[in-house]
């Protein structure tokens, strides 16, 4: 706090320079004031009431600093009378910027004791009512004799500074109480702790909590600590009846994290907007990150059957394909931005086209044997060659090939996703069986001709309805 | 489409990802056709070498800084010996890998209970042995990760069959 005041000193001084001469003059008067003070408070050492301004290097020996602490306690009242202006920034310091009175420099020295309430209730921040609650216990702490034995300077100092605004009748009451139950977290912790909670059961603020807790043995000055350990730790606000002990807070700052994470991956998985609940989230980025797996392997499986018959130069690659400027066009699940329903299904034909194109290049010999006599359909000779792929005629081939090799499970989960209208989950689905189906190739799927004629039709149905689609 | 060059970032992930994978893809094209004069080879061996090498050259794009692609080398690097044990194992009985013990955390949440993070682990590499935290974070990346792959193996995949 001794080493916030003259930094608020400084915040004075500092307006000077944004608002002209105006306040020019009013820096001034106040250095005039300041230095006065200091002439007649020589006795006293006065310097160490300036510790660490610039302007009165002079540093004092703290050993006095309790004497002057009681010197100042008896004549803080002429002290004050003889400078106006430094009584009027005190009072301004304790009023938190209301009824100041009209000195030159009332609305700077108003947003600095704007600054200083703040930088309190940044440490304190508790309720108004709260506060002055508290501060009975703080009063009774600080007139406790071990505080008053503790005569270190800076302490000294702080009490010094609530004794003054207290004989000046100081408006606002709490600033004082306030660094005073300030010096107690430093003095005392668990006992303000106890009767802190008592107090304030109801209506604590939990970041007082959590900074007194970070703050505690780290250093001395809470308020330069505090202005700097302010983007460590996350604000949890305890509503009422909750718990308050560390436990609660330390899980509470847990789920809090959790949940800012799970509002980024909200973002990321396409089509998790509208989902609430963690559980549906979870269920829809398992999905996700599943669908991808599964392009993954899909994609793989496609760059394995074409890779032999394809010259790499990856500096063509770089230049023409690989980064085209528009990548929207092939990310089904990627983007999110992708709207167009008939582009999407496009693209998943096409995708199990080729895919089926690639299988038959990869098949040996006596597999297309057995598929073909396991059809009664006679696949059509376009097939074979997957890239020049009619979008029209697609659907019924793809469809009929891939009930030959799956079997039913597959046409009818995907008919019915399809019915749904969810190309999305289409495309995952048809990944998803073809990994299934890629990997029980070997030990050959059963096949039921009866299921299929039936399928065939539904197929047909199905592709008609395709087209009228597209 | 008129293809378009694109201001592209040498570091970006996607760029080294592409830089690995290709490399890889050609290392493994020459592998093959040495290897085609003596057998023919199986397509699934191709495949899993080719999803090996994408997924070798992601977890290596993206560096040591993250825990999922941390443990992505380190079972791509010891598969051999993973595989040998889990034969070994399985000769002897089913073993199910434990999992570090997490305590009551998950339960906690009211997240539809463990089972939906159990899968989310299962699903992401490494992901055994983080808080939920932690494993949300990797998710996060991981998906980034997987969608840029997506993008370029589709990409990759798009030119090698408008060129042939």
């Amino acid at each position: 706090m001794n080493r916030a005041l003259p930094e608020m000193l400084h915040c004075i001084n500092t307006p000077g320079n944004v608002a002209g001469s105006f306040t020019e003059m009013s820096v001034l008067e106040r250095q005039r004031a300041r230095i006065k003070w200091q002439q007649e408070q020589l006795l006293n050492q006065p310097s160490c009431f300036f510790e660490g301004n610039d302007q009165f290097n002079g540093y004092s020996m703290p050993n006095h600093a309790q004497d002057f602490h009681n010197l100042i306690n008896s004549e803080v009242g002429l002290v004050v009378k003889a400078d106006p202006g430094l009584d009027n920034r005190w009072q301004e310091f304790g009023q938190f910027g209301g009824e100041g009175s009209g000195l030159g420099s009332s609305g700077f020295v108003n947003g600095s004791g704007f600054e200083l309430n703040y930088g309190i209730s940044r440490t304190l921040s508790c309720p108004q009512e709260v506060a002055v609650a508290v501060t009975e216990t703080a009063r009774r702490e600080s007139v406790s004799p071990e505080k008053m034995s503790s005569a270190v300077g800076r302490e000294s100092f702080k009490k010094r500074k609530a004794d003054r605004n207290q004989s000046l009748k100081a408006v606002a009451e709490e600033e004082p109480n306030e660094k005073r139950i300030k010096e107690c977290n430093e003095e005392d912790e668990s006992k303000i702790t106890e009767e802190y909670s008592n107090n304030s059961k109801n209506t604590t603020n939990n970041d007082n909590n959590i900074k007194r807790e970070t703050s505690a043995d780290t250093s001395k000055d809470n308020s330069k600590v505090s202005e700097v350990q302010k983007p460590d730790y996350i604000h949890v606000r305890a509503r009422r009846g909750q718990a308050t002990d560390s436990h609660s807070l330390a899980e509470r700052v847990r789920r809090e994290k959790i949940s800012e994470r799970m509002k980024y991956l909200q973002d990321l998985v396409p089509g998790c907007n509208k989902i609430t609940g963690k559980a549906g989230m979870l269920d829809e980025i398992i999905n996700y990150v599943q669908s991808l797996q599964r392009q993954v392997e899909f994609l793989s499986m496609k760059l394995a059957a074409v890779n032999p018959s394809l010259d790499f130069n990856i500096d063509s690659f770089f230049a023409k394909e690989v980064f085209p400027a528009s990548t929207s066009n092939f990310a089904i699940g990627v983007q999110s931005e992708i709207t167009n329903p008939a582009y999407l299904q496009f693209n998943q034909l096409q995708l199990l086209a080729s895919c089926t194109g690639l299988e038959m290049g990869i098949n040996t010999p006596d597999m297309a044997l057995r598929r073909t006599t396991s059809t009664p359909l006679s696949l059509p000779e376009t097939f074979l060659d997957s890239s020049c792929f009619d979008v029209i005629s697609a659907p019924s081939i793809v469809f009929r090939i891939s009930v030959n090799m799956s079997g039913s499970f597959f046409l009818t989960k995907v008919f019915s996703h399809y019915s749904k209208s969810k190309p999305q989950q289409l495309g995952m689905e048809i990944c998803k069986t073809f990994t299934v189906w890629s990997f029980c190739k070997e030990d050959q799927p059963h096949f039921q001709p009866s299921n299929l004629q039936t399928l065939d039709t539904e197929c047909s149905n199905e592709a008609g309805n395709l087209k009228m689609e597209m | 489409m008129t293809p378009q060059l694109s201001p592209m970032n040498p570091n970006s992930i996607k760029t080294r990802f592409t830089h690995r994978f290709l490399r890889a893809l050609k290392r493994l094209r020459k592998n093959k056709s040495r290897a085609a004069t003596s057998s023919q080879p199986s397509a699934l061996g191709q495949y899993r070498k080719v999803k090996l090498a994408a997924d070798a050259s992601m977890a290596a794009a993206v560096g040591p800084r993250r825990v999922w692609s941390r443990a992505m080398l380190w079972k791509i690097r010891s598969r051999g010996f993973l595989a040998r044990r889990r034969g070994r194992r399985s000769c002897g009985g089913v073993v199910r890998r434990r999992r570090v013990h997490m305590g009551k955390r998950g339960g906690k949440l009211g997240f539809g209970g463990d089972r939906k993070t159990e899968e989310l682990r299962r699903l992401v590499p490494g992901g055994e042995a983080m808080d939920l935290y932690s494993l949300l974070d990797e998710t996060a990346h991981y998906m980034k990760c997987l969608s840029t792959q997506v993008q370029v193996m589709r990409n990759i995949v798009d030119f090698c069959y408008t060129s042939t």
